[in-house]
């Protein structure tokens, strides 16, 4: 993400900003839905606009930018070693920042027992099939966990014509935000179950169903779907520190959501520049 | 004399009679703090902005929402998923039959983002913007 680099850009010194993909935005160019921005440009856009407006300002800090790059190392003397098109190179710095956002949790760290048939996908993975390369994961769709990107995905697979038949969530209250649960499950009569947990997912090829059991009366039951959507938790993606074996401090940096899970992007910008200040300000 | 810190407080809590034959409660969408809402259909409690109130009154007569979905774009470098919202609001119940006519829609060039265009019939259209900036 652009973020956090973007606003240091006010500085004197030289900042390179390295992104993995061809574009910057990060996960925004996958967030077609409305909800972003209300804080920082006091207006409701969608991520792609949240995006393209945000990068606007970047462009104006004149911050040096290499995309397709991928950073697969950093060391404790304040090195980065990345490859892009070009080459591999290493560059050094006063200062390392890590805005690399976060990973979603998957079936496997959630060691939920049964086969491991095609048809199960993160609600993130869904997402970037769905808005960016126009595939439809599934027609009969089961979402497990109420997180945001689950509760937007339900919305979504709706619009697309699948049938999603119920968000599963095994606490006793909802993992994203109320406004998501109103106008994603409410709105198009999809059922939310708390306090339901998955026990077991069936099928050879493609998932056939889950068993389920409410865990307030313990009673189980059983599912038909072809498709599974987990949203279940983010994970800040560290895995360059503990690589380095470094822990951020006065010259490396965790920005964003690496640093913790943010609700709004807005704070995770607003977070960044803050930093971005700390660093100009500061660093010298 | 009152203080302006109280006298804004005072206004917050302060609960309007409603009619209890029609009131209903809601939970407010349009920002984060997602308030609770209670309205007859003239007044509304519970709302901590004018576009609170609003919405109230709106979900109780028909509630309105922003579609965003994406259009296939069929260009010589393959296809592309081109991002796009209403331009308005469009009633709830709307809702299936404008994505059956958007879906339908097949573009060759990709748009620049903040390009408008409308589908629908002559009962009723549907203006479109596009959201995104496509590569």
């Amino acid at each position: 993400m652009a973020v956090a680099v973007g606003a240091s850009s006010a500085c004197l010194k030289r900042i390179l900003l390295l992104e993995r993909h061809p574009r910057l935005g990060g996960i925004l160019n996958q967030c077609i839905h409305v909800g972003f921005g209300l804080r920082y440009f006091k207006e409701e856009l969608t991520g792609t606009e949240y995006a393209s407006r945000y990068n606007k300002l970047f462009q104006q800090a004149g911050v040096e930018v290499k995309t397709s790059s991928f950073v697969h190392k950093i060391s404790g003397h304040k090195e980065v070693t990345f490859v892009c098109p070009e080459g591999e190179f290493l560059v050094s710095a006063d200062h390392i920042v890590l805005a690399t956002g976060c990973r979603e949790r998957t079936r496997e760290m959630l060691t939920i027992p049964g086969t491991r048939p095609a048809g199960i996908f993160t609600a993130g993975l869904a997402q970037e099939m769905v808005n960016i390369h126009g595939l439809l994961p599934g027609k009969n769709v089961v979402v497990i966990g109420s997180g945001d990107i689950g509760l937007i995905m339900a919305r979504r697979m709706t619009l697309e014509g699948s049938k999603v038949l119920a968000v599963l969530e095994i606490l006793d209250h909802l993992s994203g935000l109320v406004r998501n649960k109103i106008q994603c499950l409410d709105d198009f009569g999809i059922p939310l179950y708390l306090g339901h947990e998955t026990l077991e997912i069936m099928g050879e090829k493609r998932v056939e169903g889950i068993r389920y059991r409410d865990n307030a009366t313990g009673k189980e039951r059983e599912m038909a779907c072809d498709t599974l959507l987990f949203s279940v938790g983010l994970i800040p993606e560290r895995d360059l520190l503990i690589d380095a074996g470094v822990e951020p401090g006065d010259t490396i940096h965790v920005a964003g959501n690496a640093d913790y899970v943010h609700d709004l992007v807005d704070w995770v910008t607003k977070d960044g520049e803050k930093l971005g200040r700390l660093l100009r300000d500061g660093g010298a | 004399m009152e203080k302006p810190a109280e006298k804004k407080s005072k206004r917050r809590r302060e609960e309007k009679p409603l009619n209890r034959d029609s009131a209903k409660r809601y939970t407010c969408i349009v920002c984060p703090a997602c308030c609770d809402l209670e309205t007859d259909g003239v007044e509304v409690n519970g709302a901590r902005c004018p576009k609170g109130e609003a919405f109230a009154r709106q979900e109780m007569i028909a509630p309105l929402r922003v579609i965003t979905t994406t259009v296939r774009c069929e260009t010589p470098k393959g296809v592309r998923m081109v991002p796009v919202k209403t331009a308005c609001q469009v009633p709830l119940a709307h809702i299936p039959e404008v994505m059956k006519q958007v879906k339908a829609l097949r573009l060759s060039d990709i748009p620049d983002i903040g390009t408008r265009f409308t589908t629908g019939s002559p009962s009723g259209s549907v203006e479109w913007v596009v959201t995104g900036e496509v590569a």
